[in-house]
């Protein structure tokens, strides 16, 4: 677990797909701001001053801090794909 | 009567729906304990018949993350409550069904009856086919845009066939119920005896919630001991059913509306607004308009009201006989009315702007900017927006911290809001900065007394910006804290909603605050008009005696007379009383009964010196200066109003809370006595010592 990317490592215009979420207490949140598994995501603007990115979901945005980032898991879409 | 009850996701446009059904005839109060607004109203159905409706507080899920969604969990589990509904209304954002969707399966579990209104935010859902939806939820769901009168009477003869015929829904609701293994049951049905699929399922919010659940209260420690014997996970529980919930309602919402399943991308304006550089530059150029238009243009109806009130006790005070009750009247109770209506432009203005800024999805796109920088000072991106409203006056600015939802970092908003140099301290700050400092330039440009202002405001920015510092390592958190934010596409403003948030703000600052304004000023002007009666006589004989010996017209005599009065009132009294206590700070009694009286209003102040220095109100500005410039220290020489303590006095304004009207509004947006009483006095201690510091270093 320690070696799957998490959506902190995505940089900015990066896709990915929403693999699990992490069981901590922000899990239910997340999930039910629709950052749910088999979704995909990517990360479309970095706060100006740090600590926060926003993601972009099939419709709608989400504003997350780092460490929020950090229990979302994914899987980075092909290279080509991008 | 029966209750409905609003439920659902934030931005789903369920507040305008509320505003609409009710129109004005609906109350804004607090929930008990916590000061998270609590909507109500009466709705008059088809058929006549009159119910009540709340407007439940915006939530995600049964899992709550925050205060308000806890009240939410709160209501629907609790059949006690006062609130508990008969049938809810739900609403959602038709383009945003595939999360809107999963709180309305969980209240579905629940066992309440249920109305589903799909809102239409824009044109772009008119096409939505609602029939597979109402298939899923076995529900009546109706299609609506918040501008249609139509739509609005749709959904109240909805609510009409409800109440006329109970459709019993029950039936329906449990054909999705969540799966529990055996297991599960065995842990869910020991937390009460029914064992209905409704209770176990409110059996499992217990479980999940058994810390803060208002329905387990009395049965705390044994639900405890069950979550732990059973080794109940609550966060994989949560999961779980979410992952769940999400199963079912996914392949729905592909088949109402596909055209929503677009790529992840970033609009062109957000590219802009939430830019690296120019968001925050936008972000600054849109506050400057804000603190402007509660700087400057909110002073022309303040001066309206201001001249209002004078026009109106100059008639008083020619009409009703000299006595006692007059007097209180118009100096105590109506100078203290004008008192708290002089605030009501600022709020209103401020409360307008930033409704406009809710409502458009602007303001989540500056707490996600500034969310990094204010959470190292213990405080929240919205907090920025109270802070700089501060530099005008920080009682809109207080108020404004309503929608900080963790009550930390609000706390820590409120407590150091004032700390920012506001606009009434400007007169104090202009009166005393020509005794620190000569009107040159410095370097050939600058003007030296304009460089001691903004060391003030400097000075003010700091110690609110170090104070929250020390606040967030002292304070405890109740809740943790996080952003994850949604940034809800832009709208237009619903006027509906703006006019009714203001109106509400006014309102409440009114009625709650007001109280407390008005009762302190009376207490202030008792204390400045009266005192010992031997003494107040002795004082007017003397005032007349010298008046005579000197030549005094009338009006020089008349304000002889105050001066006089005003020493040896019971303000005067508390002034001398206390001057030992300041006198290491430079000030002697004279200065003491000005930070008295000025306690009513900063620019007080100004005022009080001039009576004190015995001149006519109509020309305190350079004349007072004059006097003041004359005025010796105790041993006749040396002057009173040196560098040393002229600048003492200033470092004590830009500190001390000397502002009844701030205390009571941290008063009614706390909801305790506790915080304001601790703000005035870290407030009055910052005051003192930095004061007491200053003074010592240029003397």
């Amino acid at each position: 677990m320690e070696n799957k990317p998490t959506a902190l490592s995505l940089n900015k215009g990066q896709s990915a797909t929403i693999d699990f979420i992490e069981s901590n207490e922000f899990s239910s949140r997340l999930l039910s701001l629709g950052i749910v598994p088999g979704k995909k995501c990517k990360i479309v603007g970095l706060a100006p001053f740090g600590g926060a990115k926003i993601m972009a979901l099939e419709n709608h945005l989400i504003a997350l801090r780092d460490e929020e980032l950090s229990s979302v898991y994914i899987t980075l879409e092909n290279r080509s794909a991008l | 009567m029966k209750n409905i009850a609003l439920v659902g996701n934030p931005n789903s446009g369920k507040s305008t729906l509320f505003n609409l059904l009710t129109g004005l005839r609906q109350k804004v109060s607090n929930f008990p304990g916590v000061t998270v607004e609590k909507k109500t109203g009466t709705i008059t159905l088809t058929n006549g018949e009159k119910v009540n409706l709340i407007d439940l507080p915006g939530t995600y899920s049964l899992f709550p993350n925050s205060g308000e969604e806890k009240i939410v969990v709160n209501i629907l589990t609790n059949p006690t409550d006062e609130w508990y509904p008969d049938l809810i209304v739900y609403v959602a954002d038709v383009t945003q069904l595939e999360r809107h969707l999963l709180l309305a399966l969980q209240i579905q579990q629940l066992g309440f009856p249920m109305i589903f209104v799909a809102n239409m935010s824009d044109l772009t859902g008119k096409n939505t086919d609602i029939k597979p939806l109402q298939e899923f939820l076995h529900i009546p769901v109706l299609l609506s845009t918040a501008t249609s009168k139509n739509d609005l009477e749709n959904i109240k003869e909805h609510i009409t066939a409800f109440f006329s015929a109970p459709v019993n829904q029950k039936e329906f609701i449990f054909e999705r119920a969540l799966p529990f293994s055996e297991a599960e049951i065995s842990t869910f049905s020991e937390v009460s005896e029914n064992s209905s699929q409704r209770s176990l399922y409110q059996n499992k919010l217990l479980l999940h919630h058994y810390h803060w659940i208002k329905a387990g209260e009395t049965r705390r420690s044994e639900i405890e001991s069950l979550v732990k014997s059973r080794s109940f996970r609550n966060m994989d529980s949560q999961v779980k059913e979410i992952m769940y919930l999400y199963d079912q309602l996914l392949p729905v919402v592909k088949k109402l509306n596909p055209e929503y399943q677009q790529a992840p991308e970033m609009s062109g304006i957000d590219v802009v607004l939430t830019h690296r550089w120019l968001g925050p530059i936008i972000f600054f150029g849109i506050m400057l308009f804000v603190f402007q238009s509660i700087y400057t243009w909110a002073t022309y109806p303040m001066d309206w009201i201001e001249s209002g009130f004078t026009v109106l006790s100059q008639w008083f005070s020619g009409w009703l006989p000299e006595h006692f009750m007059s007097s209180l009247f118009i100096n105590g109770i109506l100078a203290g009315l004008g008192g708290v209506l002089v605030f009501v432009p600022q709020i209103a203005i401020l409360f307008l702007l930033i409704t406009l800024l809710e409502e458009s999805g602007y303001m989540s796109r500056a707490v996600y900017m500034f969310d990094h920088i204010m959470q190292k000072f213990g405080m929240n991106g919205r907090s920025i927006v109270s802070l700089i409203s501060s530099g005008a006056c920080a009682i809109p600015a207080i108020m404004a911290t309503r929608t900080i939802q963790n009550p930390k970092e609000r706390l820590i908003t409120i407590m150091v809001s004032p700390l920012i140099s506001c606009s009434a301290r400007l007169p104090v700050y202009a009166i005393l900065v020509g005794f620190v400092v000569p009107d040159v330039r410095v370097w050939g440009f600058l003007n030296a007394p304009g460089l001691v202002f903004m060391g003030l405001y400097l000075l003010g920015i700091v110690a609110a910006l170090g104070s929250a510092f020390v606040f967030s390592k002292i304070l405890k958190s109740g809740e943790s804290s996080f952003l994850m934010l949604e940034l809800p596409s832009y709208k237009k403003p619903d006027w509906n909603n703006v006019w009714i948030t203001t109106k509400d703000k006014v309102m409440s600052f009114v009625r709650e605050a007001g109280k407390i304004i008005l009762i302190i000023s009376v207490i202030l002007w008792v204390m400045s008009t009266y005192g010992p009666e031997q003494k107040m006589i002795q004082a007017r004989t003397e005032a007349i005696n010298l008046a005579q010996s000197q030549n005094l017209n009338e009006e020089e005599t008349q304000t002889l007379i105050s001066q006089k009065q005003l020493e040896s009132s019971w303000a005067g009294m508390v002034g001398k009383f206390i001057e030992p206590a300041i006198e290491p700070l430079g000030y002697d009694w004279k200065i003491g009964i000005a930070l008295i009286t000025s306690f009513a209003a900063r620019e007080v102040f100004v005022g009080t010196m001039a009576t004190i220095y015995s001149i006519a109100q109509d020309d305190e500005g350079t004349t007072l200066r004059e006097k003041m410039k004359n005025e010796k220290k105790q041993d006749g020489i040396k002057p009173m109003y040196d560098v040393a303590t002229a600048l003492s006095l200033l470092v004590f304004y830009v500190f001390a809370l000397q502002c009844m009207s701030t205390l009571a509004v941290t008063k009614k947006e706390t909801g305790s006595w506790k915080w304001p009483v601790l703000q005035f006095s870290f407030m009055g201690v910052l005051a003192y010592v930095g004061a007491w510091a200053v003074y010592h270093i240029f003397s």
